[in-house]
């Protein structure tokens, strides 16, 4: 468990959050390019160095003791920043011409769709730390976040496959026509194009990714509705699980709810037709 | 007057299908072609294949000094010099206008953002339409997005530009002004090579008249002698039906 001493720090994580995503609609719009950026590559190194300490002589926590909502932030985060650019490079892969990489991408996309999320996290937890050398060491949070990310590119591969299969043949066509290549032809013409097509697809995995942290409990890791889990036996807390468990969902709505929203409204932003 | 497109016994299949049967063609600097004949006879394979849209299996395409073929390594450069206009504009639809025609010339020429605009403006001037720059190719009608289509290729400076039934999609009020966009373009001394059904733009524009059927030149003529006195009885019968 996290000291009761410290949870100032993850209090000022959290603010230092919700002041950023403030400033983006406060601060003129020039600045939101370099607060997206901040909050990207950032303020995630601010926010981890703060939670797990260990610089400038704050007790180091390690991530075993990490919990609650500010854990459903870290994983959903860190998992939907990093599955999206996988995912989109298994969508190309496996259109590929080239063999080697198509076959490597459908083998990858079709293992991690066919197992369910449950004994990924059992071997990302328990199996894995196994196959490392000796010496070798890699904190557990960070496998489960990675097995995480893997599992939901594969979804999200095939999410965006959907919409680079809809657009017409005249746009490569085009493109090609005008000199592009395979990188320039899919980044300037092909993917803006097909994940516009398929956002509400992937609002849809991210939803399902937020809601697949709790799964993290069966390795020992507790984020919000894990921690009320624990809560509800706590004698102090005794009689209050259906409360616990009511406020954990509406705190998932509320999240999803808001990313929906969003991805509703960028759909809305990037429309062109008249 | 050097030849900058040459075809030699091009020979084309589609699995079994054979497109294209042996395929001699020559076109210079400057010239002006139209092919003609009826549908499915592989005058879009054809075009398609000087820009290697399309393979070809066996014969040689040679454009601007450079011999097209799996081997070629910088098939992108040679698709820069040749511009392509297409029976469905094929537009970009996510970006505007301007944009539609920066594209490329930023990304591929690579040339400064402000020279491009430049260069783009000037050309959408050309056909017309440069206060429609800032739409989106959706709020424009089927004629301006034609329109659009040919200054975006134009905007490469391309040395040849081949037409793909540009008028096909039109509805007929709009032909024309694609038409004389077409014209003035053929007027400024471009090498061009036309897929079309429009016999007044031929006869007005052509310097050769091409007609294909089942995948051969049937008949390749000065555009006077192809239309005055045709030598196959298959040129006269579409001809007969087409004028």
């Amino acid at each position: 468990m996290y000291p009761d001493a410290e949870t100032w720090r993850i209090n000022i994580a959290f603010l230092i959050l919700a002041i950023s995503l403030a400033s983006i609609f406060l601060l003129p719009q020039k600045f939101k390019k370099y607060i997206i950026l901040y909050l990207l590559f950032i303020y995630p190194i601010i926010a981890l160095n703060l939670i797990s300490g260990g610089i400038f002589g704050l007790k180091w926590i390690e991530t075993g003791a990490w919990g609650g909502l500010s854990l459903t932030f870290i994983v959903s985060s860190f998992a939907l920043i990093f599955c999206f650019p996988i995912g989109v490079f298994l969508a190309l892969g496996r259109r590929s011409n080239l063999p080697a990489v198509k076959y490597c991408s459908i083998g990858f996309i079709e293992l991690w769709r066919g197992v369910p999320l449950i004994t990924v996290l059992f071997m990302s937890a328990v199996m894995f730390p196994m196959f490392l050398p000796d010496g070798v060491f890699m904190d557990k949070l960070m496998r489960v976040i990675i097995a995480i990310t893997l599992f939901e590119a594969a979804y999200m591969a095939e999410v965006i496959r959907g919409g680079l299969q809809a657009l017409p043949r005249g746009q490569y066509d085009a493109a090609k026509s005008l000199g592009m290549g395979y990188w320039r032809l899919h980044f300037l013409v092909i993917l803006p194009q097909a994940l516009k097509l398929v956002i509400p697809g992937i609002a849809n995995t991210f939803l399902a990714l937020v809601k697949d942290t709790p799964l993290i409990f069966v390795v020992g890791l507790l984020e919000l509705a894990g921690m009320i889990g624990l809560a509800k036996t706590n004698p102090k807390w005794l009689g209050m699980a259906a409360e616990g468990y009511v406020f954990a969902g509406l705190v998932f709505w509320v999240i999803c709810f808001s990313m929906s929203r969003y991805s509703l409204s960028l759909e809305k932003k990037l429309s062109t037709e008249r | 007057m050097s030849n900058i497109i040459e075809l030699k016994n091009v020979n084309k299949w589609f699995d079994k299908f054979q497109v294209l049967k042996d395929i001699n063609l020559q076109v210079n600097q400057q010239e002006k072609i139209v092919i003609c004949g009826p549908s499915g006879s592989g005058k879009s394979t054809l075009i398609r294949c000087i820009n290697r849209l399309e393979e070809h299996q066996e014969g040689q395409i040679t454009v601007d000094g450079n011999e097209i073929s799996e081997n070629t390594k910088n098939i992108e450069n040679i698709r820069a010099n040749v511009g392509m206009v297409f029976q469905q504009f094929n537009l970009f639809p996510h970006l505007s206008i301007l944009d539609n025609c920066t594209l490329a010339p930023i990304w591929v020429k690579k040339l400064p953002k402000k020279k491009a605009e430049e260069i783009a403006m000037e050309n959408l001037k050309g056909v017309q339409i440069e206060d429609q720059a800032l739409k989106f190719p959706g709020q424009l009608s089927g004629g301006q997005q034609q329109r659009c289509a040919i200054a975006r290729a134009l905007c490469m400076e391309p040395k040849i530009m081949l037409f793909d039934e540009p008028t096909s999609a039109l509805d007929p009020e709009m032909i024309k002004e694609v038409l004389d966009a077409m014209v003035s373009l053929a007027k400024g001394g471009m090498t061009m090579i036309v897929v079309t059904h429009e016999m007044g733009f031929a006869k007005e524009v052509a310097d050769n008249m091409i007609f294909m059927d089942e995948g051969r030149i049937v008949e390749k003529a000065k555009t006077k002698d192809f239309f005055d006195n045709p030598k196959s009885d298959r040129t006269k019968l579409f001809l007969s039906q087409i004028l």
